[in-house]
């Protein structure tokens, strides 16, 4: 069988214009030809409070959940998901994407997807937060490699979006670029292969990482240039990141920019999954024990921290309490935002939302307890016609199974994600 | 009352080095006490009495005596005298010290104590063999990496902010064990390379002495050195001239060429990491003179090392104690070592925190980015003068009635300015505790939390870990009571039992702090009510009870257990390591040391001259 690198050798350069057809790993090749699926994954901070999220029996949506009422049909949620995992915060970001809470076994979903999805694409998964990396600490990570070693989530808007469209280049000099990186690339690949050998078994691991790294990135160097869309434009919202910055907190991780970021990066991942930069993405608002403050430009003006007010005392309808549910409903607004965003978009003759599976989640339940009973998630898309939407109901159901429910949506036959002792099988009810 | 005696050990071994003593003895090796700051020791051991065995006038120099007996019972008296003065003794503690000895080697503990019944610091380990650190390879922090270019190209050129953030691991920038390169790593180093590279062509008359390609060997002599952080060896340069010449030559000119080998060398693993490998002597592996270089200079001055040190390794000169000690003293002597010990204590006490730390705006109109920028440098700039303005110890840190910091930290605290010191309000607040940056970082945004106070103080002070919280306990936490104190609200979920056994501990601490308000400020009154700050913590093994920050402060100051906690933070800073089992030898180690003089500079000089600095286990 041709390969599609091979394929696109073949054609030359007018491979560039072709849409990318998606990865051909053996796991995708019943794929191709049909529609490239994508995932998408989001993450946003301290869990929820139950009764302003889920919809009630009429189907009318919480008052947390109410910007995504729109979007009632072409989405799911159950009450009732548990996390099978232990401790607080930490525990629960550990696990919302890994399925486990075995430290040195912990692969998460979004760089599983990307892993499989990924073979040709610029970049396998594409991780953006939005301050994310803003006074975290590594046991609040919640996107691990297939080495149990936590993802970088990138929170510089510019940043993310120069490394992903570049500069634009004629083709020869991008070429040129191409061949003098990878000199410098094969260069340290000999380097470390020299180490490798001094090292003996000392820091294996470590150095094999390092190798899958270099050769990630020289596929990605091999797939730069080939975007199926015309090169987007970066809108910075007004706001000015400067080039050489050292000040604390940096311009992207400054609390009073947190909506604009968002705004900068929701738009980011919208273009790569146009774009076919990626098939796979994860979008991360904050991090356990979130510090922002919603007193940003287009936030609630609430200016009591979030993990501060997410311990709302008890009482949800109090004061903290009504401030909790205007932080969350300013998340699930971006989240709807998303979404109108990438049902204006299409690949081919194809809409790219009924490309995609999403799923949204956060580290823990009731944000007073610490809980991880009724995790406040859901998921959206179709996933090309393999989920099944509008599914709204009551059931005590392991995580795990969610997370093989979207595996198994993006045509990966699995019996499990994550950790088998804690839920096999997918949840029929989304599956078409 | 609960008591718990930390047992004070003193370690007789069996000398191993003897060749085959006769089997029907028993052997003992008795070793002195680091800890303790005495001039001789005395030892007697009985047999029913009689006495058998006796050394009155062991000088503390020697480090070690052997003993071989008849197996059988004995009894062990030893003593620790200062001139004349018996400090510390084994008939202190109040225990019998009678031990069955059996043929061949035997290992005996004998608790030792001082005049007041408190117990002397005894490592649990047998120090000379026990205290290496692992072998390993340590990729740079983002800081690092950023000092480390700024060293190289002789000016300020930012990078940091290109590269990945390193998330705090167990309260570590530097954990050896997390940081690793995965591909958004690769990427932006990568980036970096090519920019430093950029940068060093514009700037090529600095770093060239030609500028026509003829003299690539005389930059690797020069700052290729600097850059691979050592010597190059003659199979690094041939392969690095031979990179330079293919790369000039496809890419068409020199300039290319050049920039591409400065961006090969910056990718290069070579960069990436520092080897801490060695080479096994004897059972051990012993650090090569590079790997010291750079493990003095990453510890001092946390960036590569600079010309003198590279030097003196490639003359293989710092294994050499004096050389070594001179070299160490030479970096304390800069203010890059300032800038190096002020993050040691910005990453200990967690004083970030504070820059992100938001108060109510109605209660404390002051509180803005400039006021939290002032009481985050308030810590470090306090430590760092007790460090090296005035070579203070340990008590310092937490009894001194002045910090320094700016005019508003001054009014903040209703203090005395006096040049760029504050003296505090008599009797309110003394040492690090009274800081800014430590009471409102763990408090929130217009309360107290005597439970992140609590934890910190426990944590950060006095290395007293408490397990996680229970599993996604069910318990529902108090409604905020708009008219109790923030001690009554909290103290009301200790008396849930399934709480109670980390709370009367957490809080018992945090209730301490009452007398502080969420901003830091002295607070007499919380919510109409009068502030009760009353405390109590377990402080080397006793139940202590105290009223507020200024009395805590002062029994800190003299505990052991924070002297112990303070090496500890200091050695897993200095090595990137959790202080797990396997560094607990090391750890204790220096903590033997540190507690013979509690001097705050001497502690590194402590930790370089340990053979821990230039050994590795295997």
């Amino acid at each position: 069988m041709i390969s599609r690198r091979k394929l696109f050798q073949n054609l030359g350069g007018s491979a560039l214009l072709y849409p990318l057809m998606g990865a051909l790993n053996e796991t995708q090749v019943f794929a191709q030809g049909a529609m490239q699926k994508r995932a998408l994954f989001l993450y946003y901070p301290n869990g929820n409070i139950a009764n302003a999220f889920f919809p009630n029996s009429a189907g009318q949506f919480g008052s947390i959940s109410s910007p995504l009422q729109e979007f009632r049909d072409e989405m799911s949620i159950i009450k009732g998901i548990y996390y099978q995992t232990t401790g607080s915060h930490e525990g629960g970001a550990q696990f919302c994407l890994t399925g486990s809470n075995v430290a040195n076994d912990r692969y998460s979903i979004d760089n599983y997807l990307g892993d499989q999805l990924g073979a040709n694409s610029l970049t396998k998964t594409l991780r953006l937060g939005v301050g994310t990396n803003f006074q975290n600490g590594a046991d609040k990570a919640i996107s691990y490699l297939q080495s149990s070693v936590a993802a970088v989530i990138e929170d510089h808007p510019r940043k993310a979006f120069y490394s992903i469209f570049g500069a634009n280049m004629n083709p020869v000099e991008l070429e040129q670029v191409k061949s003098a990186d990878k000199s410098i690339l094969d260069f340290s690949l000999d380097r470390l292969n020299k180490l490798n050998q001094s090292l003996g078994s000392i820091e294996k691991e470590k150095l094999d990482n390092h190798l899958t790294a270099l050769r990630e990135l020289e596929q990605r160097i091999d797939n730069k240039g080939q975007l199926t869309c015309e090169n987007p434009v970066f809108n910075s919202r007004g706001v000015n990141f400067p080039e050489n910055e050292t000040s604390y907190p940096p311009t992207h991780q400054l609390n009073a920019l947190y909506g604009r970021v968002s705004d900068m990066m929701t738009d980011i991942m919208v273009e790569a999954m146009h774009c076919g930069v990626t098939n796979v993405g994860l979008l991360q608002w904050s991090h356990a024990v979130s510090p922002t403050r919603f007193d940003f430009t287009g936030g609630p003006n609430i200016s009591r921290g979030h993990h501060d007010m997410s311990h709302y005392g008890g009482d949800e309808n109090g004061e903290i309490a009504l401030e909790f549910k205007q932080s969350q409903q300013w998340h699930m607004n971006e989240m709807a935002k998303l979404f109108t965003k990438l049902k204006g978009r299409q690949v081919g003759d194809q809409s790219l939302w009924n490309s995609m599976a999403i799923l949204a989640s956060t580290e823990i339940g009731d944000s007073n307890l610490h809980d991880f009973k009724d995790i406040c998630c859901f998921v959206a898309g179709n996933a090309g016609g393999a989920l099944k939407q509008g599914q709204y109901f009551n059931r005590r159901t392991s995580y795990n199974q969610l997370l093989t429910t979207v595996v198994n949506a993006m045509g990966i036959a699995k019996d499990s994600y994550g950790d088998p002792s804690l839920g096999t099988g997918s949840i029929r009810e989304l599956l078409t | 009352m609960m008591r718990i005696i930390a047992l004070s050990i003193l370690f007789l071994f069996a000398s191993c080095n003897k060749r085959s003593p006769s089997s029907d003895l028993s052997t003992l090796t008795i070793r002195g006490i680091e800890s303790l700051d005495y001039t001789s020791s005395a030892i007697q051991v009985r047999s029913k009495d009689k006495l058998v065995f006796e050394n009155k006038n062991i000088p503390r120099t020697q480090e070690s005596i052997d003993l071989s007996l008849m197996p059988g019972n004995y009894n062990f008296r030893l003593d620790y005298k200062k001139d004349t003065d018996i400090i510390a003794s084994s008939t202190f503690c109040g225990k019998a010290t009678n031990f069955e000895l059996v043929a061949g080697p035997n290992v005996v503990q004998v608790d030792i104590c001082k005049k007041d019944g408190s117990p002397v610091f005894q490592p649990s380990c047998d120090i000379e063999k026990e205290s290496l650190g692992q072998r390993s390879l340590r990729r740079l922090t983002r800081l690092e990496i950023q000092n480390s270019v700024d060293a190289i190209l002789g000016s300020n050129f930012d990078v940091m902010s290109q590269l990945p953030a390193d998330t705090k691991d167990e309260g570590l920038d530097n954990s050896v064990e997390s940081l690793v390169v995965t591909t958004e790593h690769a990427k932006a180093y990568l980036d970096m390379a090519k920019s430093i590279s950029e940068k060093m062509l514009e700037r090529s008359q600095s770093f060239l002495t030609c500028q026509d390609g003829s003299c690539m060997d005389k930059f690797l002599d020069d700052y290729g050195s600097l850059i691979w952080r050592k010597k190059l060896s003659s199979e690094e340069k041939s392969s690095l001239l031979a990179y330079y010449q293919k790369e000039a030559q496809s890419q068409g000119t020199w300039q290319e060429g050049f920039s591409s080998l400065v961006a090969a060398m910056f990718f290069a693993p070579e960069f990436t990491y520092r080897a801490e490998i060695g080479e096994v002597l004897g059972g051990v592996a012993k650090l090569n003179d590079d790997e010291i270089a750079s493990g003095l200079s990453f510890l001092l001055w946390g960036r590569g090392p600079d010309r003198e040190l590279i030097d003196l390794a490639s003359q293989g000169k710092l294994q050499d104690e004096d050389i070594l000690r001179e070299q160490a003293e030479r970096l304390l002597g800069t203010d890059l070592a300032k800038g190096q010990l002020g993050h040691f204590v910005d990453v200990w006490l967690e004083t970030e925190k504070i820059l992100a730390s938001n108060k109510d705006q109605s209660k404390w109109p002051g509180f803005d980015e400039t006021f939290k920028k002032d009481l985050y440098n308030e810590t470090k700039d306090f430590y760092n003068h007790l460090t090296f303005d005035t070579d203070a110890n340990f008590e310092s840190l937490y009894l001194s009635d002045y910090s320094i910091a700016t005019s508003r930290v001054a009014n903040f605290y209703g203090g005395a300015m006096s040049q760029n010191k504050v003296f505090y309000p008599e009797g309110e607040r003394r040492g690090i505790l009274g800081h800014g940056s430590i009471l409102a970082s763990h408090s929130n945004f217009d309360s107290t939390n005597p439970i992140h106070r609590g934890v910190f103080f426990l944590e950060k002070i006095l290395c007293d870990g408490l397990p996680p919280p229970p599993d996604s306990l069910d318990v529902q936490p108090p409604p905020r009571d708009p008219d109790a104190t923030s001690r009554e609200r909290f103290a009301a979920h200790t008396d849930n039992p399934a709480c109670a056994a980390c709370h009367i501990k957490i809080d018992g601490a945090g209730f301490g702090f009452e007398n502080f308000d969420s901003a830091g400020k002295i607070q007499l009154i919380d919510n109409g009510s009068i502030v009760d700050s009353k405390g109590s913590i377990p402080l080397d093994g006793v139940k202590r009870e105290f009223d507020g920050v200024y009395e805590l402060s002062g029994i800190v100051a003299k505990s052991q257990q924070a002297r112990l906690c303070f090496a500890k933070n200091v050695y897993k800073q200095s090595y990137g390591v959790y202080g797990n089992k396997e560094d607990q030898c090391a750890i204790e180690s220096l903590q033997s040391k540190f507690l013979s003089h509690e001097n705050l500079k001497m502690i590194w000089l402590d930790l370089v001259l340990d053979k821990a600095f230039r050994q590795r286990r295997l």
